[in-house]
């Protein structure tokens, strides 16, 4: 049963408030915790504040030298510079990263929820429907339960899917265009990350396809995919990749559409030479989950070449080669230049 | 210290010089003048020998940023201005009446110099004319075997450029 | 041979004249390249024969043809064919046509090269000029370009070429390809009125390439059109400097209408 936690915000502008209400509806199917905005600042288990204005770097400074029991989010374009423990949301705000971090949140209060409980402390800010206990983390085979999984196993169809409110969706997944009357992207973005025994599924061809679509404008199905894939993938590898595969880009994904996230920019380029998940680890120094869901949402796209380690041939990967210090010097002061 | 140069290459039209002026800290040299063919239609001047731009780095290092002109009959300058280069940028008018074979013209002209270095592709336009869509530029580079990063972005739109020099950084630094 | 120039008359013969004449069988046949290859021997029947009364030159269409052709052209002017003074002797240096693709060599005999290597492979827009200049004009651009031969007798190549690298009207005593210095030039051209603008100084007059054995010096004929002058040592620089300024400005006179 997932945990309902509140965040609260600090010295956020008024459509950046209203932008974090709307992505927060994304946790509703989070298996482990599910948010839910709040004006009680301190009611919330979790603060965002605007780092980048003055009062919000003073409250932040502030609210760590009181050392509550509230996570910290530090809403900034700066992503270094701030106090260990407090996290960090890059600006602008998106809704990949902004589940991310809520995730890293969650677990963070989870954890010291469970801690309070092994030690008897009284309950902390969490509230949950009946169960005391946080539950698992969950896993990531979930996504074979998911109508997301049922679209990657068929990249080459039509299908047209009905959820249970009899809204429909029709995705021509070669394409990557979806048909839909009256559902918004983000609406699509639920019933793509929804469990696939709520749909109905039925394949169409292309007659049919021209016929139920006549009105309809074809709409682009590589935002909602990237974004459930990532909001589900919970750090577990979707069906059909494996922890020793190797893998290789075999199209490069419109990032500029898909959230431009440095991480995922860098991973792209590491997954053009291709390699195993360890290897896009130790290069990019990042944690495994995000690998994985990167990994996973590069599946949902199509765009993802897999070749799974048998016993008698080793997975090649290629050798972390050293890398030109004066060039990677010269690279940074270039960003640095052009603040990229 | 030698210079160092980002390359901006692509038929005419595309936005080179467009986008050399969004990130240059002084209005690009360029070396515009009438145009004299079919190409007048489209537009009233023509690069013929280099757009020149310029950042300044902390260290007072220079990066150059070059537009090339866009006919091939100024090849010879493509081979000059490319020596010494970081990596190219590639410029493809979506509106042009075979915007593939344009992308593939130049990935072939420049092959030598994209293997020792890298390329990133933008689509200008694409809001003008949606067809070819990035998808099929996608399909179109899979189909020669060959993964770049390829983006739909305004020239005249500074973001979009920075976007995709960061692209282009970012595939240097891995190499 | 009056027989003979009868005969080729009433044929109209287009491709083939000069070889005819000439006896040049092989090279008239040089395989011509893809589509994009200028014709020269049909525009330059046309322009001999006036068969459209069009007094523009027009280089055959590319590949990418998007735009039919502009024909600006006002009160086309008839073009009287070219008499030969001497039918049945060879023509001399002196009286080198200066048509498109036509060269001389060395030996002084005329050669129709069918072969023009037009580089562009289906990328360039239209190459049909946009310039709008009479036949007179031109013909009369053609004698200046012979009399700036006849004055500077160390210069071996004079061109007139678009601003943007095209050839209009050549004239040369060696083999050289008049297609690529039109287009180099007009980057060194373009590239030194820009050096010239950012030292804050005003009218790039000339660029000059001062080589070992020889210079090639371009100048601005007007907005759209330059001169190109290239000679051996044997000409002082002055000279071939001041007799290229005043060229040019005939050149100017005669195209400004």
């Amino acid at each position: 049963m997932a945990q309902k936690l509140q965040l609260s915000a600090s010295q956020l502008s008024r459509s950046n408030l209203l932008t974090l209400e709307i992505f927060l509806d994304l946790t509703k199917k989070d298996e482990t915790a599910t948010w839910e905005y709040t004006d009680n600042v301190k009611a919330a288990a979790a603060l965002i504040i605007d780092a980048d204005t003055d009062l919000g770097r003073r409250e932040l400074a502030q609210l760590v030298l009181q050392g509550g029991r509230q996570v910290l989010i530090a809403f900034s374009g700066d992503r270094t510079g701030f106090p260990g423990g407090v996290l960090v949301l890059p600006r602008p705000l998106r809704s990949a990263e902004l589940l991310s971090v809520l995730r890293q949140a969650s677990e963070k209060i989870l954890n010291a929820f469970q801690e309070k409980e092994e030690t008897g402390s009284p309950q902390g800010a969490l509230s949950s429907e009946g169960s005391a206990k946080p539950s698992s983390v969950a896993d990531g085979s979930e996504s074979s339960r998911r109508v997301i999984a049922i679209l990657c196993a068929n990249q080459s169809k039509i299908l047209k899917v009905t959820d249970r409110l009899s809204r429909v969706v029709i995705f021509e997944m070669e394409r990557r265009r979806y048909y839909t009357a009256g559902l918004s992207q983000m609406d699509v973005e639920d019933l793509i990350a929804s469990p696939a025994g709520s749909s109905r599924f039925e394949e169409i061809g292309s007659s049919q396809l021209l016929s139920e679509t006549q009105n309809l404008k074809p709409q682009d199905l590589e935002p909602p995919l990237w974004t459930a894939a990532l909001a589900v993938s919970n750090g577990k590898l979707f069906e059909g990749l494996s922890s020793t595969g190797f893998y290789r880009l075999n199209r490069w994904p419109d990032l500029k559409k898909l959230g431009q996230d440095p991480l995922h920019l860098k991973l792209t380029a590491l997954l053009r030479r291709g390699g195993a998940i360890d290897y896009f680890v130790d290069f990019t120094k990042g944690s495994a989950g995000d690998v994985i869901d990167f990994l996973n949402a590069c599946r949902a796209l199509n765009c993802l070449e897999i070749q799974t380690q048998q016993a008698a041939t080793p997975v090649q990967t290629p050798e972390p080669q050293k890398p030109n210090t004066g060039k990677l010097s010269l690279f940074s002061r270039i960003r640095s230049r052009l603040g990229i | 210290m030698k210079q160092i140069k980002f390359i901006f290459t692509g038929p005419p039209g595309a936005g080179k010089t467009t986008a050399i002026a969004a990130i240059s800290e002084f209005p690009p040299v360029s070396t515009d003048v009438f145009s004299t063919d079919g190409l007048a239609a489209v537009k009233e001047k023509t690069t013929v020998a280099m757009d020149f731009g310029q950042i300044t780095l902390d260290n007072g290092q220079k990066i150059g940023l070059y537009g090339t002109p866009g006919q091939q009959r100024f090849k010879f300058m493509w081979d000059i201005l490319v020596q010494g280069g970081l990596g190219l940028i590639v410029l493809v008018d979506n509106r042009r009446a075979d915007p593939l074979k344009d992308l593939g013209i130049y990935l072939d002209n420049f092959a030598e110099f994209i293997k020792s270095t890298d390329v990133v592709i933008g689509v200008t336009c694409s809001d003008l004319k949606e067809t070819p869509s990035i998808d099929d530029y996608q399909n179109y580079l899979q189909a020669r075997n060959q993964v770049f990063p390829v983006f739909a972005i305004d020239a005249r739109n500074k973001a979009d450029v920075l976007f995709l020099l960061d692209t282009l950084l970012t595939c240097l630094e891995i190499s | 041979m009056v027989c003979v120039w009868n005969a080729l008359l009433a044929m109209k013969l287009k491709g083939k004249w000069a070889s005819f004449i000439f006896g040049l069988k092989g090279q008239a046949k040089k395989a011509q390249t893809a589509s994009e290859n200028l014709d020269a021997d049909q525009d330059r029947a046309a322009l001999l024969e006036g068969d459209d009364g069009d007094a523009k030159l027009i280089n055959k269409a590319s590949e990418n043809r998007d735009e039919p052709i502009q024909d600006r052209t006002e009160g086309p002017t008839p073009f009287e064919a070219v008499e030969w003074p001497n039918i049945g002797t060879l023509p001399t240096i002196e009286e080198a046509e200066t048509f498109p693709a036509q060269t001389s060599t060395e030996s002084g005999r005329h050669v129709i090269d069918h072969e023009l290597k037009v580089q562009e492979m289906g990328m360039e827009h239209d190459d049909r000029l946009i310039v709008n200049y009479t036949k007179l004009q031109l013909t009369q651009c053609d004698r200046q370009l012979k009399e700036f031969m006849q004055l500077c007798p160390g210069v071996y190549g004079a061109l007139i070429s678009t601003v943007d690298g095209h050839e209009l009207l050549y004239t040369l005593k060696r083999d050289l390809p008049a297609h690529k210095i039109s287009t180099m030039n007009s980057s060194l051209l373009a590239l030194g009125e820009s050096i010239a603008r950012e030292s804050q100084q005003r009218l790039c007059q000339f660029v000059i390439l001062e080589n070992s054995d020889g210079r090639v010096v371009s100048l601005r004929v007007n907005d759209l059109l330059m001169l190109t002058c290239i000679s051996s040592k044997e000409i002082n620089l002055g000279m071939l400097l001041s007799v290229g300024r005043n060229t040019a400005s005939k050149l100017q006179e005669i195209l400004s209408d």
